[in-house]
Parts: structure tokens; C-alpha cells; sequence
């Protein structure tokens, strides 16, 4: 006997979608769009009353108009459903809430935490898009982290000091690099990529502690190089934006054809061949992304600290974001953003009052995480709200 | 060129031994339980911790503190293993988790010792120099070379030629079906990973006072053991000589051919494991086709 159907009805995303071209609503757009423009650091602002607001709120809210008047567009190009679920909205709001709440104090420790508390979610997202979503764990990322925080140094050097240039050429040399170790080894099943991608940053360690003054170079990095921005306040808005895009991108993708297909090789990849699905471009190109998201995050981190040294090797980088991706869910791209802001915050303020002591209760909880809430902090909250919502009870 | 052949010579030949020891737990554990064990390589920092903590900080006799040190890794190699096959049974998991303890350990022991670093332990071997054909060899990589030799002949006739040696590759060949035979597969993992511990930690036991205690140290004998196992082919058992003999070697060259860059080792491991990766997936054990 087939057990009755109680699970609510699905809801009516055309008819939806039919309300937000309701002309209340594109007049909302417009008014979102006409605010961006006028917050806009070009505009001669001091002719508005918006010059009655505080400075930096003009500056938070301009990016923030763009990437939300960009959110309210993908709703009327059809993809609302893929966006209006409450984990991608709850977490690009915090990412605003943080922001705003850091630019009260722009130079304080709060906005300086929040800013390395970005980087930390640039490199979780860039970790839960390749490994979280495909299964293949890459513990390759600090490698290609550091990659970009020495590409920036050596351009910086150069003397370019254009920060975007120094962002995207790093971003484009994480992604090479990427691809390069990705395209002979992406043929390696599961465990033996992820050893293989293991002895990446032990390689970058080893070069640069090793080899980097027989180069000329006089200290083990680049030192002296230029701020992201002004403030930890500024740098904090450049982050932000970048997350919120970045969220947008992957939160997109996550649930197009092709983050279907990358999930699916997470659950059953010879399933998927035998469906005559060849799996290798796929995760080619995820873990391509993924490095050069890496290598983005890497110049950010040596703009901030203005030094790119031998640290950013470090194994930190690899498993604080492990860490937030499984708190948050493994593949749940917004997980890792809501997560991060809670773990990495008590991290960055744990790190003063117990240096040392900290990380061993991080691994700790990181340990007993994998091991007994592998899908995630979320996963018995879900639990929960299902049984609540079947009539007889789970 | 006689010159520098006697050198990649010898010492190509007592690396390519001391890799042996190092790699014999790794393939061993992962040829029988299928698992990748990243914390075989704390264990191995865990042994060198214990015997400087022993002795140099708490006077014991060296000889006893070895052994308690040895004890001690068999307890924390044994602990991980059986957490991890508990809750996180699939290989991943279970990768990802013996990292974290790999990870914690190196932490706990540099909390500890309050950062410091770069101890010297004794050493149950003298380590003054000795000419062999012309070149200084340390005596302790001869006689971890000896060892190496006899375990791994040892380690032979065990799995090859005994009857608790057909159990084990039984448990090895499937699980399922040899616990369908009344064999105690679990008793077979515990025995396993109770041999790899020991065996990483008589390494360790051997070698570090040749080096020094750091709390990095867990990552060389590490990388060295997955190398040997993906060039002897993963888990296959017999290809550790010929596998860690051409790691060596490789090594021993391009540490002749470039003598000011010292530390290549690591690079050249690298590449040959990825060589190897792209052209025999399956190692040295894949050219024959019965053991494919």
C-alpha cells in the first residue's frame, strides 16, 4: 500500500514571479536603483538630503544596492526560486549586517576580525563549491592561497600598486595553477586526490623556506606592500562585496544543471557515468574556480597584512575553513557564509585571550564535528522541523 | 663521475631502507583496511616527542622510555583507528578526520613545549660519523637499514607464508565474505594497525635522533610513506623495495646534481608521484597484470 502524500504543497513560484513584475514592485526596483545611483561615490551627493546620513552608510550602501538590485533581477530572469531560499537570504543579510555594524567603528578590532573573517568565508566558499559539492576533498587550498599572497608580492614589487590588478591577476594565477594540478590528478578517485592534493602546500612550505633566499630575495616573503584600502572598515566593504557576489555566483550555480551534476558525483559517480555523463570536465572546472577563488583570497590576506610570507602555507588556512563548511552543511553554499561569521569571529576573539590553547579546542570541535554532525550543525535542526511538520510524527 | 657514484650508491641504497621502515606501516594498514591513515605520520612525532620528554625532561634510561614511547604510539595509532572506523567509516571521513588528529597533535605538542622547537633527542646508536668506500654514513641509517631488511622479510614470510598470514589477506581480498568464513575481521584490523604503529614507531625510535623534534615532523615521514605506496601501487605490499629504491635514488641525484639547494627531497617526491600518477595509476603493481 502506498503510505498518503502529507507534505505541504509546493509553492507557486510563477504565480510569484507574476507579483514582482507587479508595478508596486518595479517601483521599488527603480527606487533601489535611483538610491544606488545617488549613493554612488560620483555622485555629488551633498546636493540630497541623503547628505544627512552618515558618510560611511553612503558608502556601505552603494555596493550593497548594486548586489541586491542585482538579486532582485535574477527573481524577474526566473531563477527566484534558486534565490529565495532563507539560508542564501540569511546569509548575504548578515553579510550587510556585519558591515554596517563594523562601520560604526571602522578601525576597531571588530572591523579588523570581521575583515580576516572574510577571507576565512572566501576560502570556505571556494572550498564548499569544489570539494564540499563534489566529494573530492582538496586540502591543495592553502597552496593556491598562498600562490596568490606571492603573485601579488612579486607584482607589487614590480610596481604595480593598481589593487584591482593585483586581485585579478592573482585570481587568474590561482586559477591556471588550478587547473594545471587538477587536469593529471582530477583522474585519482576520492581519497588518493585528496592525499595527493595534501602534499601541495607542504611543497609551497618547503620552497619558500628552503629555496627562497638562494633566489635574492632577502626575508622569507614580500614585505611593504600596498593596503587594500585605507581603513579595516574600507577593506571590510571591498570583502563584503565580494562574498556577496561570490554567494550569488555559487549559490546560482549550486543549484543549476551543473551543480547538480557536481553533487551527484558526491553521491554516486559511476551513476553518473553509466548515464553516459562524462564527470572530468565538471570537476575540472570546479576545482580551476575553486584555486583561483583561492588565489583571490591570498592577494586580499597579503593586502591586508601588507606582507606575503611563508604562513600563508599554513594548514590554518585549510582547516578553519573545513571547519565552517561542515558546520554550516557540506555543499550548502550559504551554510559556510552564516557558520563562518559565528566560528571565525570566536576564533579571531578567543586568539588573544588563548593563543595556542584555542587551536587545539578548534580542531577539537572540528574532530568531533566530522565525526558525529557530519551533514552539519543545521542537520538535526531539519530533522526536527520534518518531524514537526509530518501529521503523525516522523 | 666514480666520485659521486659511490655516494648516490650508498646512500641511495640506506635512504631507500629507512623509506622502507617508514612506508612498511603505511602500505600495510592501507592494503588490509583500505583506509588512508594520515595520523600514521603523527605517531611517528608522537614517539620522538615521548622519548625527548622521557628522558631528557624526566631522566628516564633510554632504553625504557623507547619502549614506553613505542607503547604509547601502538596506544594513540590504535585510539585513532578505532574512533575513525566507529564514526567515520567511509574512506574519506576517515581521511579528513586522521588529518585533524595529525593536525590537533601537532598543536597539543607545541602548546606544550610553548612553541619551542628543534630538540635533540639521545640516540640508542652512536652517531659519530663512519667511512664506508670513502663516504661519511651517519651509523644509524646503517642499522635502520639492517632493521628495515629484516623486518620487511619478517613482515614476508608472515602475510605470505603463515596461516594468520592467509587470514589477513583474506580480510584484505573481502571482508564480508571472510567473515562469512568465521574469520575475526576486526581482530585483523586491530592486529594490523597495532603492527603499523609499532613499525612507524620503531622508525621513529631510529631515525629522529639522526634529525631533530619539531612539531612539523609528522609531515616528512608522511609524505614519504604515500609516495612509496603510490609508486609500489596503493597497499600493494611487495613493490615497498623497488618503490622506496627509486624514490631514493631520484632523490640522491638530483640532490648531487643541485648539492647547494638542499632540500629538493620533498619537490622531487612530488613529481615523482605525480609521474606516476599520470603514467602507471596502478604502481609497480600494476605491470603485472595478476596482482591489477
Amino acid at each position: 500500500m502506498k503510505a498518503p502524500d502529507h507534505r505541504p504543497p509546493r509553492f507557486d513560484w510563477d504565480g510569484m514571479r507574476q507579483r514582482l513584475v507587479s508595478p508596486f514592485y518595479l517601483v521599488a526596483l527603480v527606487a533601489i536603483v535611483v538610491f544606488a545611483a545617488a549613493t554612488a561615490p560620483w555622485f555629488p551627493a551633498k546636493s540630497l538630503p541623503l547628505s544627512l546620513l552618515s558618510p560611511w552608510l553612503l558608502a556601505v550602501y552603494f555596493p550593497f544596492s548594486v548586489v541586491f538590485a542585482s538579486v532582485y533581477l535574477a527573481f524577474l530572469l526566473g531563477w527566484g526560486n534558486r534565490l529565495l531560499s532563507p539560508f542564501y537570504f540569511a546569509a548575504l543579510i548578515a553579510t550587510f549586517v556585519f558591515v554596517v555594524l563594523a562601520e560604526g567603528d571602522p578601525t576597531s578590532y571588530f572591523a579588523l576580525s570581521l575583515v580576516f573573517t572574510s577571507i576565512y568565508i572566501t576560502l570556505a566558499l571556494a572550498w564548499d563549491f569544489s570539494s564540499g559539492m563534489s566529494g573530492y576533498l582538496n586540502f591543495g587550498l592553502p597552496f593556491f592561497f598562498g600562490l596568490g599572497a606571492f603573485v601579488t608580492g612579486y607584482f607589487a614589487w614590480g610596481g604595480q600598486h593598481s589593487i584591482p590588478f593585483l586581485l585579478t591577476v592573482s585570481l587568474g594565477v590561482g586559477a591556471l595553477g588550478g587547473f594545471l594540478f587538477s587536469f593529471p590528478t582530477l583522474r585519482l578517485r576520492g581519497p588518493y586526490f585528496s592525499l595527493l592534493s595534501l602534499l601541495l602546500p607542504l611543497i609551497g612550505l618547503d620552497f619558500v623556506a628552503n629555496f627562497w633566499t638562494q633566489l635574492g630575495m632577502p626575508t622569507l616573503g614580500y614585505y611593504d606592500l600596498p593596503f587594500l584600502a585605507p581603513t579595516p572598515g574600507a577593506e571590510l566593504v571591498i570583502l563584503s562585496v565580494a562574498n556577496g557576489f561570490l554567494l550569488t555566483v555559487l549559490y546560482l550555480l549550486r543549484n543549476s544543471h551543473y551543480g547538480l551534476i557536481l553533487r551527484g558525483i558526491r553521491d554516486d559517480e559511476d551513476a553518473l557515468s553509466s548515464q553516459g555523463i562524462q564527470t572530468f570536465p565538471y570537476k575540472v572546472v570546479a576545482f580551476t574556480l575553486a584555486s583561483g577563488i583561492a588565489g583571490f583570497a591570498g592577494a586580499a590576506y597579503a593586502l591586508v597584512v601588507t606582507f606575503a610570507g611563508v604562513d600563508t602555507f599554513e594548514f590554518t588556512f585549510l582547516f578553519l575553513p573545513i571547519l565552517i563548511v561542515i558546520l554550516g552543511g557540506a555543499g550548502e553554499i550559504a551554510g559556510a557564509v552564516l557558520a563562518g561569521y559565528v566560528g571565525i569571529l570566536a576564533y579571531q576573539y578567543t586568539l588573544q585571550a588563548f593563543a595556542g590553547l584555542n587551536l587545539i579546542v578548534f580542531t577539537a570541535l572540528a574532530i568531533l564535528l566530522v565525526l558525529f554532525l557530519p551533514r552539519g550543525i543545521l542537520q538535526p535542526v531539519r530533522q526536527f522541523v520534518r518531524f514537526m511538520r509530518t501529521p503523525e510524527g516522523g | 663521475m666514480a666520485g659521486i657514484l659511490a655516494p648516490i650508491l650508498i646512500y641511495g641504497t640506506l635512504f631507500g631502507l629507512t623509506y622502507v621502515l617508514i612506508a612498511l606501516g603505511f602500505t600495510l594498514l592501507f592494503g588490509i583496511s583500505r583506509v588512508l591513515n594520515v595520523a600514521y605520520g603523527a605517531l611517528y612525532m608522537v614517539t620522538g616527542y615521548m622519548v625527548y620528554w622521557l628522558v631528557v625532561e624526566l631522566g628516564f634510561n633510554l632504553l625504557l622510555s623507547a619502549v614506553i614511547a613505542v607503547g604509547v604510539a601502538i596506544l594513540v595509532g590504535v585510539a585513532i583507528f578505532l574512533l575513525c572506523v566507529r564514526f567515520a567509516p567511509d574512506p574519506l571521513r576517515f581521511l579528513i578526520v586522521s588529518f585533524m588528529f595529525a593536525l590537533l597533535l601537532q598543536y597539543l605538542f607545541s602548546y606544550y613545549f610553548h612553541g619551542a622547537s628543534g630538540f635533540i633527542i639521545p640516540s640508542l646508536i652512536p652517531i659519530q660519523g663512519i667511512l664506508v668506500f670513502g663516504v661519511s654514513v651517519n651509523p644509524v641509517y646503517i642499522v635502520t637499514s639492517v632493521v628495515a631488511l629484516v623486518l620487511l622479510l619478517v613482515l614476508w614470510v608472515w602475510i605470505e607464508w603463515t596461516e594468520y598470514g592467509h587470514t589477513i589477506r583474506a580480510t584484505a581480498e573481502d571482508p564480508e565474505t571472510a567473515a562469512l568464513f568465521g574469520i575475526r575481521v576486526r581482530r585483523v584490523y586491530l592486529i594490523v594497525v597495532v603492527v603499523s604503529s609499532a613499525l612507524v614507531a620503531l622508525a621513529a625510535v631510529l631515525i629522529v635522533p639522526a634529525t631533530e623534534v619539531v612539531p612539523t615532523m609528522w609531515i616528512e615521514p608522511f609524505v614519504i610513506a604515500f609516495v612509496v605506496a603510490v609508486i609500489g601501487g596503493l597497499g600493494n605490499f611487495k613493490w615497498t623495495l623497488p618503490a622506496a629504491f627509486l624514490l631514493s635514488f631520484s632523490q640522491e641525484i638530483v640532490a648531487f646534481e643541485y648539492p647547494t639547494s638542499s632540500s629538493l627531497t620533498d619537490i622531487v617526491a612530488f613529481g615523482v608521484a605525480i609521474c606516476f600518477i599520470v603514467g602507471l595509476p596502478r604502481g609497480f603493481g600494476g605491470l603485472l597484470r595478476e596482482s591489477a
